[in-house]
């Protein structure tokens, strides 16, 4: 029972059992003990299973076990033409569904070097952006809830339902948006959405004030925050962790700066670092670039111009030529990347989709060793993987 | 004079089965009422409506909910300790019925009047803790057993600062009697003398009653339900239900050594002592609503490092200041 | 940070004593309270939704359903069968009839699955008479799958003989009238041709004027007040007409497959979604000529990576399939 548990499988392997999916046997010294967190427990995000080995309240040694969500979205990309994955590409992950589906449009996009009209790169950013708000929200509230505080969680869904409204206006979907077609979106903008959207930005600035009385400032909050669950630089790096847990350890990495896709490179927007790498750093992270989202809505509200959402001559059945391609995004998790290999016919022959949540989840049993079983929620709701897109 | 119900009923049989049962009712009746609050506080606090549809403002909600609760299958896990998982329960409630007799409700009412009621509330407040071991030894369940191990030391570390808060109170009352307690507190409640022994009572008293944000033993986000995990039907009604009377017993205790009891200008005496009872209750729940939990070493080191030294210098000041004075 | 929040980075604030952070900590606990407290005397934001239901959006998506044109007084689903293509989630079945008189072809069948359904839209968009659109349906239940398919026909079947009629007599007043064009056209041709004899100079001018003519004459009547409505989109507005002329032909090549398709979907539907996947997989087959001259490197190494691939996959599917034989001997 001394065996290394960071090396996938290794707790599995220790099982003498034959099943492989059962529980390893307990400890014989009577020191140590296993926990199966998940994959049903009413404060697991999605269905992971944390395998623990706990001395007391302490973990010793934590594998994620993950494939319970699996539902072979690679695989069916294989099966379908291009244009038949789009409604797949938001059901990765259910809560940046906007960013990704978005995400696969622009990577065929640029397959096919198809122009975008101005106004629809717009919308794709306005669009995009409220999304992110949105995923943020969530994650403020979830995480809360792992923290043990409910109202906090019910306030940011209040929020979020607003944004919610504000895109079935357009899309016609609450939840997984197939929104976006190769070379523009589906439904044009108009003003009232432009409206609702700029009145929403108020309201959230509002609310904001409430948040950090309610949560940010809270003596209670912190003391679970600060110090607890630290992914530093090298760690971070070492495990290809993205987004604003890599941010939250002091590294300014966002796609949308350091490799601008659509129009980013046309607006201002900051991004937020915080050195202390730890919940606490992560929360202000989080927190931050809904600001930084909003400052970027307003800019693309105030720039939109007239003109058509999709190019003149909309693509119906295509077929590119040979060739790889890949193309990255920042989703609200981390650096998503859709990478698509074509053989020349009009099905892909391979797409791989990179997901944030799962390199972030990778860092786990690192992170996790040493801390307590109280914490271990609460680690892994701040650093906000989705399941089914860990498992896709 | 404070009468008694053995005072008011001669036969002493008569008057157990009275006074049994008038617990039995208000501890059932009151934790239908606690539940329907909490629901409809918390709601109101996350901008949610709340129970609605049974009876006005969704009152019976609860009432079918027990009914719900009375239908359904009691299932046991397999390899449970018998005895314990079975008994738990019972022993979880029956301590805080017993508690809830000792208060005088009234200036000239009490149902059970004894020299040492305030040691009587904290013994059986204390028993509660054996039960909840019980439930979590006895369940088989890894979750379990962490619940009821956190709760164990909840409990001790918890006691301390409670009981030292209220030693304050009796050194300057003069008496363990709660009804003397009450009495010595002539014009103004001792909260104003003992505002410090207060809130280190009240933190403690939340804490002890396993409510948010000292929650720990059940939290909901770590341990799933911690020691009543593998608890359903009545059985885990039975916890519910000693969860409520025990929130009620803790309010009444502070009332009685804090707030004056009964006392209190025009309305007659059940009403204040009812009033501040659920008035205090209220902040409980407001609490629980309000914060996220503690982790459970935040917990000790919050109870062994400022409310047990804090304690103690209040009782330090107050015995100094009680000495200089006579 | 904009000075609307006062979210303050981690380990700015200052360090403070014990006694100063307790009371400090205290006084954020009594502002978190404060929040809670003006909250519980504001209103529920939340909807009781069984007794009220919300307003749904404009775009709401839901599961299909045919478009009752006024103008024709039916839908106008001509079981071309791009939907069934389309579809992501294999959840269309489409069947079409030709009548006799009637120049296009007409659905008979129109099953949608909607427990299979991911609205993503995509048969909407491609639907070249535009007769399809979202309901609003939102909130069905029920304990059996097959209530979720439903019969777009329905609605329709009643005036589906009127329509065939009216329908019948229209064409038949349109073939009438497009002879007439034409042959006012070819008339204006040969003036044209005439003139042009006459006078060579003005040949480039007058010859584009029929020309400009024609795609108008050929407009079929029925047709006419929906190409004339706004369109949000102006290639797509070209769409219905373009299809127009080319629909004869083509309805005649999509009759083969529609009656290929009949056998089928008398099927199950475990087979109907089996079905649908094989008739995707035909698209595979790679077109040889883009093999033939790969135009870099990269895409050389691209297709050598690729084929080595398949070719792997093929290997071990065979391996496979001798393995189950060598089991079953």
């Amino acid at each position: 029972m001394t065996s290394d548990l960071h090396k996938p499988g290794a707790a599995l392997a220790a099982g003498t059992s034959a099943d492989p999916w059962a529980t390893p046997p307990a400890d014989p010294d009577g020191e140590t003990y296993y926990l199966n967190m998940g994959p049903q427990h009413p404060s697991m995000h999605g269905v992971l299973r944390l395998l623990l080995e706990l001395r007391g309240e302490e973990i010793v040694k934590c594998e994620p076990i993950i494939g319970y969500a699996h539902r072979a979205h690679e695989k069916m990309a294989e099966n379908r033409n291009y244009m038949m994955f789009l409604p797949n590409t938001s059901r990765v992950d259910y809560l940046s569904g906007m960013i990704y589906n978005i995400a696969y449009c622009q990577a065929v996009e640029k397959m096919l070097a198809i122009e975008v009209p101005e106004r629809a790169e717009h919308i794709r950013v306005i669009v995009c952006e409220l999304n992110r708000v949105s995923s943020h929200l969530l994650w403020f509230g979830t995480f809360l809830l792992d923290l043990g505080g409910i109202t906090p969680f019910l306030y940011s869904f209040d929020d979020r339902e607003q944004i919610l409204s504000i895109l079935d206006r357009v899309t016609g979907s609450r939840l997984t948006y197939c929104y976006g077609r190769f070379g523009g979106v589906t439904e044009d903008v108009d003003k009232k959405f432009l409206d609702e959207t700029t009145a929403f930005l108020a309201r959230l600035r509002g609310r904001m004030a409430e948040y950090h009385a309610l949560v940010t400032d809270n003596v209670i909050f912190r003391s679970r925050c600060e110090g607890v669950g630290v992914i530093d630089r090298e760690t971070a790096i070492e495990y290809g962790v993205t987004g604003p847990t890599l941010r939250a350890a002091g590294v300014p990495y966002d796609v949308r700066r350091a490799e601008p896709y659509g129009i980013y490179d046309r607006f201002e927007f900051d991004i937020p670092t915080a050195s202390g790498a730890d919940n606490l750093a992560r929360y202000y992270v989080r927190v931050a670039e809904m600001e930084q989202s909003m400052r970027i809505i307003e800019q693309a509200i105030a720039k939109i111009p007239d003109g058509p959402i999709m190019p003149e001559k909309a693509l119906k059945r295509f077929k590119p030529d040979v060739g790889e391609h890949y193309f990255a995004v920042e989703s609200a998790r981390g650096q998503f990347g859709i990478y698509i290999v074509s053989d020349g016919s009009d099905v892909p022959f391979r797409i791989k989709l990179r997901t944030p949540s799962f390199s972030n989840l990778a860092c786990m049993p690192d992170v996790l060793r040493g801390t307590m079983v109280a914490d271990t929620i609460a680690i892994l709701g701040s650093i906000d993987i989705v399941l089914p897109e860990v498992d896709r | 004079m404070l009468k008694t119900l053995s005072d008011l009923v001669p036969n002493v049989f008569l008057a157990m089965l009275l006074a049994a049962a008038a617990i039995m009712a208000f501890a059932t009746v009151n934790a239908l009422f606690l539940v329907w609050l909490e629901r409809k506080v918390s709601a109101r606090m996350q901008r949610r409506y709340g129970p609605t549809v049974v009876g006005p403002f969704g009152m019976f909600q609860t009432l079918v909910d027990v009914v719900k609760l009375l239908s359904k299958q009691l299932i046991s896990p397999k390899d449970i300790d018998k005895p314990l998982y079975h008994l738990a329960p019972i022993v979880v409630f029956v301590p805080v019925v017993l508690g809830l007799s000792l208060f005088p409700i009234d200036k000239s009412f009490a149902l059970v009047d004894t020299n040492v009621g305030l040691v009587l509330v904290f013994a059986f407040a204390g028993m509660g803790f054996i039960a909840i071991f019980m439930a979590g030894w006895g369940s088989n369940n890894k979750y379990a057993l962490l619940g009821a191990m956190r709760a164990v030391a909840q409990n001790i570390a918890y006691e301390i600062p409670l009981i030292l808060a209220a030693l304050a109170v009796t050194m300057i009352a003069r008496s363990m009697r709660i009804a003397d307690i009450v009495e010595a507190q002539g014009s103004f409640p001792y909260i104003l003398v003992q505002p410090i022994g207060a809130l280190i009572y009240y933190i403690s008293a939340v804490a002890e009653t396993n409510r948010a944000p000292f929650d720990i033993p059940e939290a909901e986000s770590e341990l799933v339900a911690g020691f009543h995990t593998e608890y359903s039907g009545m059985r885990f009604a039975l916890f519910f239900l000693a969860e409520y009377t025990n929130m009620v017993i803790v309010s009444m205790v502070a009332t009685s050594l804090f707030l004056g009891g009964y006392k209190g200008p025009l309305l007659p005496g059940p009403v204040w002592f009812f009033g501040k009872v659920y008035f205090l209750i209220f902040v409980m729940l407001w609490l629980r609503w309000t914060f996220p939990r503690l982790r459970f070493d935040q917990l000790m080191t919050f109870a062994w490092k400022v409310l047990i030294p804090l304690a103690l210098a209040n009782l330090l000041v107050t015995a100094t200041v009680l000495k200089v004075m006579s | 940070m904009s000075a609307d929040t006062s979210l303050v980075a981690p380990g700015a604030e200052k360090k403070r004593g014990y006694l100063a952070l307790l009371v400090a900590g205290f006084f954020t606990l009594l502002s978190g309270m404060w929040v809670t407290l003006k909250n519980l005397f504001r209103k529920p934001v939340t909807l009781r939704y069984p007794r009220e239901r919300p307003e749904l959006s404009t775009a709401f998506r839901s599961a299909i359903d045919l478009v009752d044109f006024e103008e024709l007084g039916s839908h106008d689903c001509v079981a071309c069968m791009q939907c069934v293509n389309i579809c992501p989630s294999f959840c269309i079945q489409v069947e079409g009839q030709k009548y006799d008189g009637v120049k296009r072809k007409r659905a008979t069948k129109f099953l949608v699955d909607y427990a299979l359904c991911s609205v993503c839209g995509l048969c909407i968009d491609v639907c070249p008479t535009e007769t399809l659109k979202y309901s609003k349906i939102y909130d069905e239940v029920s304990f059996e799958r097959d209530a979720f398919v439903f019969d777009l026909l329905e609605p329709f079947v009643e005036r589906e003989e009127a329509f065939l009629e009216g329908q019948r007599i229209a064409d038949a007043k349109e073939a009438e009238e497009k002879k007439k064009k034409a042959e006012a056209a070819k008339k204006a041709k040969a003036a044209v041709a005439a003139k042009k004899k006459a006078d060579g100079g003005e040949e480039a001018e007058k010859a584009e004027k029929p020309k400009a003519e024609k795609p108008k004459a050929a407009k079929p009547k029925a047709e006419a007040p929906k190409a004339e409505a706004p369109k949000a989109e102006a290639p797509r507005a070209d769409e219905p007409k373009a299809e127009a002329e080319a629909e004869a032909p083509k309805a005649e090549a999509d009759a083969p497959k529609a009656e290929a398709d009949a056998p089928k979907a008398d099927e199950p539907k475990a087979g109907k979604v089996d079905k649908a996947a094989v008739e995707a997989k035909p698209a595979e087959p790679k077109p040889k000529a883009a093999f033939a001259k790969p135009d870099s490197d990269a895409k050389a190494a691209s297709l050598a990576r690729i084929e080595a691939a398949k070719k792997r996959a093929l290997e071990k599917k065979k391996q496979a399939e001798q393995q189950a034989e060598g089991e079953g001997e």
